[in-house]
């Protein structure tokens, strides 16, 4: 996410006329774009079922994020990456 | 996490362009390395191939901006002796590599648009893992991506009986 950020700034930012250089940072920030979706569909992935479906809250159906190394998957995300 | 893997979570543009093909360099380096450290943290296979990609494209960003420091007369392997982290040991990225995708970029741009990166990213790879770097004029293969289920315990989407009519009415139209 920061570095497909930082080279699309960098790009949009470019000044002067070494063009091949800004090329570059385009080329390379597009690239960036398809590995934060790549990461996403894989963390989203692997928290597919990570928690049980249920409506009924004394279930305790998010249990499972008090365990999680990352509360926020849960908390905020919707059980999605964050 | 996607923002937390680099540590910092503001972008850096200095407006030079030596400092910034600089940065990116260690930026980087410093993401295949953690993404190493991530592949001994879980054979999961999902995991593991996701991984696996990640540390095989960013040496691939690695060379393209060594090159830049090169074509810009920086010996940036004398004056910082940036390590090629060793993954002979990780099967999924030697896989990766005999595609030769630890040498190619590609334009993401449509036919005939110019595009001067091959004139920065073309001969020897920088690094001493003896390939010989290529510019594709175009796009990479992509892949479908896939559709998540309704989570109602995360009231996602939280679309109520109403609220579905609308999109259904949506659909309709």
């Amino acid at each position: 996410m920061r570095t497909m950020m930082q080279y699309f700034f960098q790009n949009m930012n470019f000044r002067g006329d070494a063009t091949p250089y800004q090329d570059l940072l385009r080329c390379i920030a597009t690239k960036e774009m398809g590995h934060v979706e790549q990461i996403t569909n894989t963390i989203n992935m692997l928290l597919d079922g990570a928690s049980n479906p249920s409506t009924q809250p004394d279930n305790i159906p998010l249990s499972v994020a008090l365990d999680s190394p990352n509360i926020h998957h849960f908390l905020v995300a919707a059980q999605s990456a964050t | 996490m996607l923002l937390e893997i680099h540590g910092q979570h503001h972008t850096y543009d200095s407006g030079n362009l030596v400092l910034n093909m600089l940065y990116n360099l260690m930026l980087e380096a410093t993401g295949r390395l953690q993404k190493c450290t991530l592949y001994e943290m879980s054979n999961n296979k999902a995991f593991r191939a996701t991984v696996s990609y990640l540390i095989v494209r960013d040496l691939v960003h690695e060379k393209v901006f060594a090159k830049a420091l090169e074509t810009l007369g920086v010996s940036w392997g004398k004056a910082l002796p940036v390590s090629r982290i060793n993954t002979d040991n990780m099967p999924e990225v030697k896989d990766l590599e005999n595609k030769n995708l630890h040498n190619i970029m590609w334009t993401f741009t449509n036919n005939g648009e110019p595009n001067g990166m091959a004139e920065i990213f073309k001969g020897e790879s920088p690094f001493d893992d003896g390939g010989t770097l290529e510019v594709i004029d175009g796009f990479p293969e992509g892949a479908d991506t896939p559709m998540f289920p309704e989570s109602p315990q995360e009231f996602s989407p939280g679309l109520d009986t109403e609220l579905k009519k609308m999109v259904q009415q949506l659909r309709v139209t």
